[in-house]
């Protein structure tokens, strides 16, 4: 078990639903590192998440979790992975003292006392009802829950989504902390991409439930660029270079995938950096190349 | 079993409160129930003229009745699928096979606890009225609580299935009038020709008759079914963890 090279590895993952499908969908989630996992609303990041989790039954493909196969040793999986969805799924006349008694039965490794400490850090009440925590607090509290059971993988669907800069600052270091034992990965889902370029080891991008680009963050930043020209040079840019370009009246925005080579074959083109944003919406629209 | 332990303690932390509920509102109907029992003799009743003590038999099925229905538990909160503690548990250490076990005891235990309550308010409350503890009443309330089991047992699959108790409760209640609506049919037929047959008889003689047609070979399959209680429960738990784990394992197709 020790000895798995990737925390998740996923091949060719196929599902069809009426008006949607998610189509060979194949990449890896290196041990030790954290993979943001970006695309718009309703691109098939939970749907993803979801099949990993073995919630919803995949057409076809293959998944494993930690080095085993994520059906047939769901239960010895399920013990060493914890979940994090974007809204709290627990009742709200719980308080965190009755999800401590109940969840210390459910795992086995439940350590009580790093509860409570993650509890003291969150300045989280024990005997408050949670339908009165406000958001920040609740997610903190999913957090606590899928860190005190000693997890070596998080999985999470858009933790961050709706909590405001300064909780989402605070979670941010609690999982830079978690990734500091090598043993530990992360795989979170977001479409804020501010977040994920701040923390993230690897990138998947996904739209409308196809695989755009999957690889190392820093190489997908430092291989990507857009070139702003006008509407004369544009049209001396190769086909073959453009990811997609966004056109304006006076002139045109160009994302290209090799940024070295472009640099040689367009001199004296203006030619910057991309953010994770940027080449997530051009490669949204490679299909249409030309958007405004 | 421990792991069990975890689910079932989270289900006691959710109804506690209805619990309570229902525990008092049963309290207060088996007092009242005891209490026009015990006037037939040492209350107003007991001065009231050719008072029919046959009417008791009424309270003993009311105290019966809420026995049975204000502790019934169909396995999971109502409130799993609004906030996600369904999706949660699909994250959790748990096999379907353990969540059907789950499941179909908590329906269980509710059951029997209902109806070890039911028999023994009962057994009080004839005391109270120096009524008999029959024969019939016991198959009754067994037959009743046998009922109120498999109710419950496939209102909770319909909730696995569907999600949502609304939707759950709608199903059942559509199954429970297609059946309904026959049977009430041929019933008012029976009871137009018994009316037209014998224009010449009391309402009193008519419900004899009606009874004689219906209740008696109803009461007849009770008293058959009886011997096989214990049998029949045994196929309900059966077949309810296949349904159970079944409807479990396809989780969110």
């Amino acid at each position: 078990m020790i000895g798995y090279k990737n925390a998740i590895e996923i091949e060719g993952l196929t599902k069809k639903f009426d008006g949607f499908t998610l189509s060979d969908i194949s990449f890896n989630v290196p041990r030790g590192s954290i993979m943001g996992f970006i695309g718009q609303n309703g691109a098939g990041k939970t749907t993803t998440i979801k099949a990993i989790l073995n919630i919803i039954k995949a057409d076809k493909g293959s998944i494993k979790i930690l080095g085993e196969d994520h059906i047939k040793d769901e239960i010895d999986i399920k013990e060493r992975i914890s979940a994090v969805f974007d809204e709290l799924p627990f009742h709200d006349d719980f308080t965190a003292k009755n999800l401590d008694v109940i969840l210390r039965h459910i795992y086995e490794n439940w350590d009580k006392n790093e509860f409570a400490s993650m509890l003291d850090r969150f300045a989280l009440p024990r005997n408050k009802k949670i339908g009165k925590f406000s958001k920040g607090m609740k997610m903190k509290l999913q957090i606590a829950c899928a860190l005190s059971h000693k997890s070596e993988l998080l999985i999470m669907d858009e933790p961050t989504t709706g909590l405001d800069p300064v909780v989402r600052n605070e979670i941010l270091d609690i999982f830079r902390e978690y990734i500091q034992d090598e043993n530990h990965s992360i795989l979170m889902s977001s479409h804020i991409t501010g977040d994920l370029e701040k923390i993230s080891d690897s990138v998947t991008f996904i739209d409308k439930g196809r695989l755009l680009i999957s690889g190392y963050k820093d190489d997908i930043l430092e291989s990507h660029g857009i070139i702003k020209c006008g509407k004369e040079d544009y049209k001396k840019i190769s086909s073959e270079d453009i990811i997609s370009a966004r056109l304006s009246d006076f002139g045109a925005e160009v994302m290209i995938s090799d940024k070295v080579e472009c640099r040689e074959k367009y001199p004296g083109l203006v030619m910057d950096n991309a953010t994770l944003e940027e080449i997530m919406l051009f490669y949204v629209n490679e299909e249409k190349k030309e958007w405004k | 079993m421990n792991k069990l332990k975890g689910l079932v303690l989270k289900d006691l932390y959710l109804r506690r409160k209805n619990l309570i509920l229902g525990g008092l509102l049963f309290l207060m109907v088996f007092i009242l129930c005891s209490s026009v029992c015990l006037s037939c003799d040492y209350g107003n009743l007991a001065r009231a003229e050719n008072y029919d003590r046959g009417n008791l038999t009424m309270m003993v099925y009311t105290v019966t009745t809420f026995a049975l229905m204000c502790f019934v538990s169909n396995g999971s909160s109502t409130g799993d699928n609004k906030c996600r503690w369904q999706l949660f548990e699909y994250t959790l250490p748990l096999s379907p096979e353990k969540i059907a076990i789950l499941r179909l005891g908590l329906i269980l235990s509710a059951n029997i606890f209902s109806y070890i309550l039911s028999l023994t308010a009962s057994a009080i409350v004839c005391a109270c009225g120096r009524l008999d503890f029959t024969r019939d009443m016991f198959e009754n309330i067994t037959a009743a609580a046998l009922c109120m089991f498999i109710f419950t047992v496939i209102l909770s699959a319909l909730m696995i299935k569907y999600k949502d108790p609304q939707k759950a409760s709608a199903h059942l209640m559509t199954v429970f009038v297609i059946i309904y609506i026959p049977v009430m049919a041929i019933v008012m037929n029976r009871v137009n020709e018994i009316g037209k047959a014998h224009p010449d008889l009391f309402d009193e003689q008519q419900e004899e008759l009606l009874k004689e047609m219906f209740l008696d070979p109803l009461m007849n399959v009770r008293s058959a079914l009886f011997p096989f209680t214990v049998l029949i429960y045994a196929a309900v738990i059966v077949c309810g963890y296949l349904l159970f784990v079944k409807l479990i394992k396809r989780r969110e197709n």
